[in-house]
């Protein structure tokens, strides 16, 4: 196709936009009630995910040290359990960070007096608390990985966020999973009611089409404006669903905020609005698009064949 | 040059349309496909116009094998095609002008060829003056004339022309078949198919009859066999 008839096509697609424009509107319509939903479920799994891997870093696998490891093997056994597959990270914390951490995280300094930590100072009560922090790159494999520590005798004892861990990634991959059903259907309902829409524009227009091919004109040339009205449907599908979802969200984060500020807030972070419309921007125009040109091409092939 | 070789087309249910036809058109012919309703005449045309395929034989275009033809290569043949249809198929919302024009931009000519060629071809067809008209505000022999204008718009090497003057009276089927002459003798081949025999009688032109899908008589002259 020629460079000048791509005006031409857009020309004719945006007259067919506004020749029905009321089966356009249906189409918008639904195209948007689709990639809204989709914006629901991108939401939450978004969200769940964050928390998951949150709590994944900060709940990693503390292995406690047996009495008889000694100092000098330390670096040797950090490697040994860095080089197990599956390990992003391990931290040696000794006995007196554990006690100076413990100390810091509960304000023990405010709470007893200045000579009682001194004299706890001189004496860990965590001696014997020396520890690997070991952080997986997929929390899903933490219990094989714990069961395969546990078999080591340079290890006394092992504590592990299992359960939260699997929680999480559960909550995701059905919410995933149900989404992804929802989202493909209202994905097929979408594509045919816009292959509907355009039929109806390439009925009107079915003389011309049919001269147009008596005359020599390429298949591309005859369904451009065609595809072109399917984008333009699937644009507009897009940007009522991004706004509804940018409002909601923001309103919806703002909530939450507000009635769960003191026990949730430090815990839990919610991602902002920006970064999810920045994800979903795309995916919204891609989809729409996608829908757009799927239905145009549906609706065509009949009247090619001539 | 056209050259059909032993063609035959039958369509599902066994339906004869045109049976071991064989036949010569030259260039710079013209060409008269005669016969009764349902005798092969209309299958003609659309094995010409690879509206159909040949069921056997083979169908040559200016030595182009064009038996089967892809979709890309099928649109490229019909522009050395120019179609006139019985019921003119204009497009109602677009002038005389328009109509042509649309012809020109549906191959992706340039603007500028547009604006040269159309008022051309309107001259030809001496519609120069109704070229802001819509085709409800011109005769039928006029919108015939359109129809031939639009046929013409991008020179092309054959006219194909089925039941051109089915709808017009006698005074302008005589105007159209004189215009077919004209645009004749400016060396494009004609290929008219019809079953008006005073026309036929009157041209004294090659004239190929078929009845029930086998040609009769292929030879210069009038209507009978």
């Amino acid at each position: 196709m020629k460079l000048h008839s791509y005006g031409v096509a857009v020309r004719q697609g945006l007259q067919g936009i506004h020749r029905n424009r009321w089966m356009v509107v249906a189409s918008v319509l639904t195209v948007s009630a689709c990639l809204f939903i989709l914006g629901i479920v991108y939401c939450i799994v978004i969200n769940v995910q964050a928390i998951a891997d949150e709590l994944d870093d900060n709940l990693g696998i503390v292995a406690f040290l047996s009495e008889n490891v000694s100092e000098d093997s330390i670096p040797t056994l950090k490697a040994q359990v860095e080089q197990m597959e599956g390990v992003k990270e391990v931290v040696y914390v000794s006995a007196e960070e554990a006690w100076q951490n413990f100390k810091e995280s509960m304000g023990f300094s405010e709470q007893f007096g200045k000579d009682a930590i001194e004299q706890l100072d001189r004496d860990n009560p965590l001696a014997n608390s020396a520890s690997f922090q070991i952080y997986l790159y997929d929390a899903a494999n933490q219990s094989a990985f714990v069961n395969h520590l546990k078999t080591l005798p340079q290890f006394r004892r092992i504590r592990y966020a299992a359960e939260t861990a699997e929680v999480m990634a559960n909550i995701s991959r059905v919410i995933t999973m149900g989404g992804l059903v929802l989202i493909l259907l209202l994905v097929g309902i979408a594509i045919l009611l816009i292959s509907n829409t355009i039929k109806l524009s390439v009925y009107v227009r079915r003389n011309e089409v049919e001269i147009m091919k008596y005359i020599g004109a390429t298949d591309a040339f005859v369904r451009t404006p065609f595809v072109v009205e399917g984008i333009i449907i699937g644009i507009l599908g897009a940007i009522l669903p991004a706004l509804l979802i940018y409002f909601t969200y923001e309103a919806l984060l703002a909530l939450i905020v507000q009635q769960f500020t003191t026990s949730f807030s430090h815990m839990i972070h919610f991602m902002d609005t920006k970064s999810i419309m920045l994800g979903l921007a795309p995916i919204f125009l891609g989809v729409g698009i996608v829908v757009g040109v799927l239905g145009s091409l549906f609706s065509m092939q009949r009247y090619l064949k001539v | 040059m056209i050259e059909l070789k032993d063609v035959t087309k039958i369509y599902d249910g066994n339906v004869v349309g045109v049976e071991n036809v064989s036949l010569k058109i030259e260039h710079g012919e013209f060409v008269f496909l005669v016969g009764e309703s349902g005798s092969g005449k209309s299958t003609m045309l659309k094995l010409l116009m690879k509206e159909v395929n040949p069921t056997s034989g083979e169908i040559f275009i200016d030595n182009q094998n064009v038996t089967r033809l892809g979709r890309g290569k099928t649109a490229k043949l019909r522009r050395k095609m120019g179609i006139v249809f019985q019921d003119y198929r204009l497009l109602p919302k677009k002038t005389v002008y328009e109509n042509v024009a649309f012809a020109m931009e549906a191959i992706e000519e340039t603007k500028r060829r547009i604006r040269r060629n159309v008022p051309r071809v309107l001259n030809m067809v001496g519609l120069a003056n109704k070229s802001k008209n819509f085709p409800n505000e011109i005769s039928g022999g006029e919108q015939q004339r359109t129809a031939i204008a639009r046929a013409l718009a991008n020179n092309p090497t054959f006219i194909l022309a089925d039941e051109p003057t089915g709808n017009l009276d006698p005074r302008n089927s005589d105007e159209i078949m004189e215009l077919m002459e004209y645009i004749n003798s400016k060396g494009t081949t004609v290929i008219i198919a019809t079953h008006d025999q005073d026309v036929v009688d009157r041209m004294q032109k090659r004239v190929i009859h078929l009845v029930n899908g086998h040609v009769v008589k292929d030879a210069k002259g009038g209507y009978a066999i």
